[in-house]
């Protein structure tokens, strides 16, 4: 009976998620035209020991054709170790709206160096980047475009990886490109949960009235998108305004960085439960739930899994053959293979949105994707769950 | 922040209502589909039980039982007797994807019932016809009844240990009397649906659950 709860929940998300495809036509979905004059941006750029990047960062904003009279750099050094500082003031030497800024609250994490970022912003707009993300020549005109409505409190990028290399950046790149087309349906839901850290731009008034990015979260871009929630802030989402950012490039680090992102996650489901609410409409009822019962759910078939093991279920029906595994064939086999079909659509049709010549999603890839990264996330979430119970201490 | 400017919050309820639709209408077929592979896997078993039934093994068999001219049983022993493993495997192999539809069903579905009377059935008949080739052709092989069963165990110790010291027994067996053993299970949990395990437990097992035989 588990088995068929968690494909029938599997099951009504992958449906729910194709609908809302059809609903909003997203093949055909208008980005607002460019504004005639645009808003002054300031640009937080939070830095720790970044000498490699930071200069390909840096370089990448001086491209943008964003009118420079209407932007500033701000770089937060957050008391790095190497020459970060040194090859900033390359930068700030020659372009006087690119700022260095010393954090004085280093030590904390990227919300403190951010926080410091957003202090000395002077923009009407305030973007954030990661340092190891590289914007699109267009990208800040494009998502300031959505800042012309007013109700528009903060706004998503498409963040996608950074030329992947191996096999676990071109898993990220699979994942990421169908995060760009669900983060863009949970938009029109009212249900961003994340305005990511590689790129997004705030109302400047989002600070002043909500306060600075949480320095106790580790996962600080989930929860000021919370927050923005909870008092009913609209988040804009954009499949257009590309950033490209660096990946774990080796599966430890690629663990290391989701076991933060499920720790945050866990802790951000715990600070907002007050949410799980009819008076936060979809986002309450439906969206922040569905997210919450995902992760319960890879608990469940990993204890059903085990119990399967312990029991020696596993091992009798394939020490019989192909025949034997045939013989149990049963309904929620056939349930999970319409699942799996279903989800190729879905990613699929995300493709040809996102597809463009920059970056290839081939559909092997893809089928790389779907094979492995359940059981990625499988083992994530394991790994979360020791941290956890271990009380480790989770640094940024 | 003024209220004109924050999000009206709403619930699409056609949205979820028309998912939920959709998914159950998905569900129902995947279902559908399921029970109809059940279906034909059991159909495949009894086909395949059909097949053994009437295999030319079998018609072997029955002709050396039927018949007394010495010269015909000898050639039909010789035959038989290298065919042994090939003979046993089939029923095995049998015996093994019962056990797995049992798994997947439960023990309680009736079409599993169905099937494990009739496997039982051919079981015992193989038993009765492989004691008799035994007796007609001289032959050496070792003849195992295996009784087992969750709900009728009558064992001192617990059952489960029981069934473990049971299952050692056999696997010594079979190493020991490599190619030249039988053994044939029971489940005696069955024995009110099959007149053919109730015929050798009590001809057999003393009332005994599990209990290994070797049949003299």
């Amino acid at each position: 009976m588990l088995e068929f709860f968690v494909a029938f929940v599997t099951l009504f998300v992958t449906v729910l998620y194709l609908l809302l495809m059809f609903e909003y036509g997203i093949d055909s979905i208008d980005e607002p035209k460019l504004p005639a004059e645009f808003p002054f941006v300031s640009i937080v750029i939070p830095v720790f020991n970044e000498e490699g990047v930071i200069g390909n960062t840096l370089n990448s904003i001086i491209t943008m054709d964003y009118q420079r009279g209407k932007l500033e750099v701000i770089v937060v050094d957050d008391e790095s170790k190497d020459g970060t500082a040194l090859e900033v003031e390359k930068y700030t030497n020659k372009y006087n709206f690119i700022k260095l800024v010393k954090n004085k609250h280093f030590g904390i994490g990227n919300s403190s160096a951010k926080n410091t970022g957003v202090k000395h912003a002077q923009g009407e707009l305030i973007a954030t980047l990661d340092s190891d993300s590289y914007p699109a020549t267009d990208a800040l005109r494009k998502m300031t475009a959505y800042f012309q409505d007013e109700s528009v409190m903060a706004a998503t990028s498409e963040v996608r990886v950074f030329k992947p290399q191996n096999l676990v950046e071109k898993l990220q790149a699979v994942e990421y490109a169908v995060t760009i087309v669900s983060r863009k349906l949970l938009s029109f839901l009212d249900s961003v949960t994340v305005t990511p850290g590689p790129l997004s731009v705030y109302r400047a008034c989002v600070f002043k009235e909500l306060g600075d990015f949480d320095t106790s979260s580790i996962l600080e871009d989930q929860e000021i998108a919370y927050r923005m929630q909870a008092h009913n802030y609209k988040i804009a989402s954009s499949i257009n305004a590309t950033v490209y950012t660096q990946v774990p490039s080796k599966i430890a680090a690629l663990l290391r960085q989701r076991i933060r992102w499920n720790r945050g996650g866990i802790r951000n489901y715990v600070k907002y439960k007050r949410m799980f609410n009819l008076k936060y409409g979809d986002f309450g009822i439906a969206i922040l739930p569905l997210g919450f019962l995902g992760a319960v759910m890879v608990f469940v078939v990993l204890l059903s899994f085990f119990y399967t093991l312990i029991t020696g279920q596993y091992f009798q029906s394939y020490a019989y053959g192909l025949d034997s595994f045939l013989y149990g064939f049963g309904a929620v086999h056939v349930v999970s293979i319409l699942i799996l079909l279903l989800t190729i659509a879905w990613i699929l049709i995300a493709r040809k949105i996102i597809q463009n010549e920059k970056q290839d999603l081939s559909h092997l890839k893809i089928a790389a994707y779907l094979i492995a990264y359940p059981f990625l996330i499988t083992i994530f979430w394991i790994a979360t769950f020791f941290e956890e119970i271990a009380g480790k201490k989770q640094k940024w | 922040m003024p209220d004109d400017l924050t999000v009206k919050r709403g619930i699409k309820k056609s949205l979820y209502l028309t998912a939920l639709v959709v998914t159950i209408a998905v569900f129902a077929v995947g279902i559908l589909v399921g029970f109809q592979l059940s279906s034909a896997v059991s159909n495949q078993f009894t086909h395949e039980l059909e097949a053994i039934q009437t295999s030319s093994v079998n018609s072997e068999l029955l002709s050396l039982l039927s018949t007394s001219d010495s010269a015909i049983k000898s050639k039909v022993c010789k035959s038989l007797s290298a065919n042994l493993d090939a003979i046993s495997l089939q029923t095995f192999e049998l015996g093994q994807k019962l056990e797995v539809l049992e798994k997947k069903q439960g023990k309680d579905n009736p079409e599993v019932v169905f099937l494990k009377n009739q496997y039982f059935a051919l079981e015992a008949r193989d038993f009765l016809l492989f004691k008799k080739l035994r007796e007609e052709c001289n032959f050496n092989f070792k003849l195992i009844l295996y009784f087992y069963g969750a709900a009728t165990c009558s064992s001192k110790i617990p059952c489960e240990q029981a069934i473990k010291i049971s299952e050692e027994q056999l696997e010594k067996l079979k190493s020991e009397n490599k190619g030249n053993i039988l053994i044939y299970s029971f489940d005696s949990d069955y024995e009110k649906q099959s007149p053919s395990i109730a015929a050798l437990k009590s001809a057999y097992s003393e009332g005994i659950i599990p209990r290994v035989v070797e049949v003299r």
